[in-house]
């Protein structure tokens, strides 16, 4: 509080007093009540958009130039003609992409992991319960990874190969599957297309890390799989996990489409017909 | 201290020193104790949250679409020809009594003329192969090679389409301007001993008894009749025929099988208000080709059979045994990866929009269809129609190859292979649209004082033979084909079945699509129902709402026909009349 002296004198006498305006604003009460509704869509009830779409293989060329969108994946299981701790890089044709691959004569404790041409050709449970099932994670470092989507891939599909069921004087040749698929917008689809949301706003994640298990019905177990046979890592079981469990998958949110590069060494692009993704049953230590 | 700006001088002044003989007075100067703040009452912030209420709010703000649908397609394979110059094709066609064929050639396949109806491949929406030793096979494009898909709306009209309509009993042909109105022929009928003259139109005239026309050739200095009655003996035509009672009048007007243009006018005081428009809708696309995924359904398919057969290798030009198709069925599902938001979407009328279409091309990639004519439109494959460009037993000349007024925005374009005769042979097929095409789309009627669009004739595709590659009975320029209707609507609001009226004086609450009549000084227009609201004859939509967008979902019935069938010829049904055992 000021305080004032007046004194007597000839003069005029003023004294300045305020009176203070404080202009309350147009639209104070619109702008609460704005803040209010921004308030209410956060807490409450926000609209996320959940919608997915398919994404397809880019085109890619073939040997003639022609444009073409198949994925092709090949799996390969190790026939354990030796133990897998004795392989060198020269063994890397000791992983065959076939579901009868063990010599039961070689290795008669592991003949119950495979399949008989029989069990293929009739389509047994034990053969049409097994499946691929592909993970894509946001990294490919398992301690903070966390899983997005997963593509299943039933044996139903896949090449085939000529095989007999008869017997020596009786032969049968029949065809079966074998784990190399061609999956592309007709015939084997199934697995072809990768279903991931439209937009970003809600997960903004664009690159994915892959990995791939086989789900075998006849063991109830399942196996890992590797971006390279193990005969060709030095370290069979001590190796970078990052490095070999995985490809990485770059979606064109634009154009919604997918492209599969190596996980490792340069990062070429695979799933060509003639450069497939190729993965190789990773065998744990005895 | 407040705000510089806002400080007020005061003077104080003595009394005695304002004029001689003042008093002096005691002052007091009054300070205001002023507190800008302001409690927030417990309440006035609380907001009681409804999950329902919640749901209608968002649903109803939301201007985004995300269109997803069921194509099924009926075809009937019926017009067969042969493809004696180009054996990839001769190699494929369905073979009509080939062993004649070669009984008839004396035993030699290779000097037999074989004929044959194209595979369904070609009518199919998803061919899941190509045709041997023509073009490579990309199994992406399997759902592209015959058929194109598009989102489209009506953004203008088009007054100024030409068209014809010929009359089938006396086969005069009428060239007329769309915006003239509806065409019709005379016919002087007596009715209950009345002379009536009936107008048959052209199209549906959706004109009621009471309403009047308008003629555009006065009968006796006369324009506006008023109607007496609808249709004639024949059952279910009262939507094509008017009867106006002849009360008199004299004319060739007025003569058998004249032929003029009428439109429909509700007030004849007012008829500048209530006269009808007709025109043309201009669609444009909102999508390309890139946008759409079709796949087949699964285990959907029509109720007509498959009708295929195993042509053994001794009795086919290339002596291959296979398994030739000519008619299938089956289901497709769409969706449009891209979603559609209307907020800055106004239609042909300058109204929010409240229909899309999903638009279908005909795209013919195998090069069976779709040959330009040599002059005239040498870029146009594909003719358009209307409803009344139908006739029963004769194709009408309207769908001419040479017709300058059949074409519309969709261009073709063409490969080059060599005919066994070593001459090279243009496959022609039609262009992709790109985002922001125009396309012709139906012949509607609008009336303003009733603010109702009424479509009255739907828009048709014709897509004919490539004479080049398939030789038919149809003429050079009246080719054989097949026609179908390209757009279907999508309904994602609609209006209501009731006018509003709003004073002059009072503009709040009138939606800026509203009409002013002058005649009734008031505001007219109709309400646009909420999302999820029926009313009590089944109008509205009810389309699922969830990640922030509209999901409607349409089944379009795809209808391949041949150019002749009966549109304009009427029922001739005559009910009996009921007998009991009174009489």
């Amino acid at each position: 509080m000021n305080k004032f002296r007046l004194t007597v004198n000839d003069n005029d006498t003023y004294i300045n007093l305020p009176f203070e305006i404080t202009f309350d604003n147009f639209g104070r009460e619109d702008l609460i009540k704005q803040y209010e509704n921004d308030v209410v869509e956060e807490v409450i009830n926000p609209i996320e958009d959940f919608e997915t779409t398919r994404y397809a293989h880019k085109k890619w060329l073939t040997n003639n130039g022609e444009p073409n969108n198949s994925t092709t994946y090949e799996f390969s299981f190790f026939n354990r003609n030796i133990d897998v701790i004795n392989t060198t890089p020269a063994n890397s044709n000791l992983w065959v992409s076939s579901y009868n691959y063990v010599d039961p004569s070689v290795y008669q404790t592991y003949s119950g992991i495979s399949f008989n041409n029989k069990e293929l050709y009739y389509y047994a449970n034990s053969f049409r319960r097994s499946f691929f099932k592909l993970d894509f994670y946001d990294s490919n470092q398992s301690e903070n990874q966390r899983l997005y989507f997963t593509i299943i891939i039933p044996t139903q599909q896949g090449v085939k190969q000529q095989v007999d069921i008869g017997t020596p004087s009786v032969p049968k040749p029949v065809e079966v599957r074998r784990p190399t698929f061609n999956l592309d917008y007709i015939g084997d689809k199934e697995g072809y297309f990768m279903y991931w949301l439209k937009g970003r706003e809600y997960i903004d994640v664009n690159t994915f890390y892959m990995s791939a298990k086989f789900f075998n019905a006849k063991l109830g177990q399942f196996v890992r799989m590797t971006n390279r046979p193990q005969s060709e890592i030095s370290e069979k079981f001590k190796f970078n996990k990052s490095e070999y469990f995985y490809y990485k998958v770059d979606l064109d949110v634009n154009n919604y489409e997918y492209q599969v590069f190596e996980g490792y060494g340069l990062g070429n692009r695979v799933g060509q017909l003639t450069n497939g993704i190729k993965w190789y049953e990773y065998v744990n230590p005895q | 201290m407040g705000n510089q700006k806002n400080n007020q001088d005061i003077r104080i002044v003595r009394g005695s020193d304002r004029y001689a003989g003042a008093p002096d007075t005691d002052l007091f100067i009054q300070v205001p104790l002023e507190n800008t703040k302001k409690s927030i009452i417990e309440g006035d912030r609380t907001v009681l949250l409804n999950l329902e209420e919640r749901f209608d709010h968002e649903r109803q703000i939301s201007t985004k679409f995300r269109i997803a649908g069921k194509i099924v397609n009926l075809f009937d394979n019926t017009v067969s020809g042969r493809c004696s110059n180009y054996s990839p094709f001769e190699d494929e066609l369905y073979l009509i009594n080939p062993t004649q064929t070669v009984i008839d050639a004396g035993g030699n396949v290779n000097s037999a003329v074989w004929t044959g109806y194209p595979p369904y491949d070609e009518f199919n929406f998803f061919r899941t192969s190509g045709i041997p030793n023509h073009i490579p096979y990309r199994s992406k494009s399997a759902s592209t090679y015959n058929w194109s898909a598009y989102i489209t709306y009506p953004y203008a009209n088009d007054d100024n389409q030409i068209m014809s309509y010929t009359d089938d009993e006396t086969n005069v042909t009428l060239t007329f301007n769309v915006s003239d109105g509806i065409p019709y022929s005379i016919k002087n009928r007596v009715v209950n001993g009345k002379n009536m003259i009936s107008f048959y139109c052209g199209y549906k005239h959706n004109i009621n008894e009471g309403d009047y026309i308008y003629l555009q050739t006065p009968v006796n200095g006369k324009n506006l009749l008023e109607v007496y009655s609808l249709g004639d003996q024949s059952y279910g035509n009262e939507d094509k025929i008017i009867n106006v009672y002849n009360y008199g009048f004299t004319g060739v007007e007025i003569s058998d099988g004249y032929m003029g243009n009428l439109k429909r006018v509700i007030n004849p005081q007012n008829s500048g208000e209530t006269m009808s428009k007709y025109y043309v809708r201009k669609h444009k696309t909102l999508t390309d080709v890139s946008n759409v995924d079709l796949t087949r359904m699964g285990f959907e398919q029509n109720n007509f059979p498959v009708k295929k057969k195993l042509e053994y290798s001794a009795l086919t030009p290339n002596q291959v045994t296979r398994i030739s198709v000519k008619d299938g069925r089956g289901s497709f599902a769409y969706s449009f990866d891209k979603d559609i938001d209307i907020i800055s979407l106004m239609d042909n009328l300058d109204r929010p929009i409240t229909e899309l279409f999903v638009t279908i091309i005909n795209k013919g990639y195998m090069g069976y269809f779709n040959s330009p004519p040599t002059n005239g439109s040498p870029t146009k494959g594909l003719e358009v129609g209307w409803g009344f460009n139908f006739r029963e037993n004769i194709v009408d000349n309207w769908w001419s190859k040479q017709n300058i007024n059949n074409k519309d925005n969709i261009d073709v374009d063409f490969y080059t292979k060599n005919g066994d005769n070593g001459n090279p042979i243009r496959f022609y097929f039609n262009k992709d649209l790109p985002i922001g095409s125009e396309l012709k789309g139906d012949l509607c009627e609008w009336n303003e004082f009733q603010q109702r669009e009424e479509v009255l004739s739907q828009m048709s595709h014709k897509y004919s033979f490539n004479p080049s590659v398939i030789t038919t009975s149809g003429p050079v320029n009246l080719p054989d084909g097949y026609t179908y209707n390209p757009h279907h609507s999508i309904s994602l609001r609609v209006y209501s079945d009731y006018i509003e009226v709003g004073d002059k004086n009072d503009v709040s609450g009138v939606p800026d699509y509203s009409f002013f009549s002058n005649y009734e000084g008031q505001w007219r227009w109709r309400d646009i129902y909420s999302y999820g609201f029926i009313d009590t004859d089944g109008n509205g939509v009810n389309n699922p709402f969830l990640n922030g967008e509209h999901y409607p979902f349409t089944e379009i019935l795809f209808l391949q026909t041949p150019l002749m069938r009966n549109n304009n010829i009427f029922n001739d049904i005559n009910f009996s009349p009921l007998i009991d055992n009174c009489e």
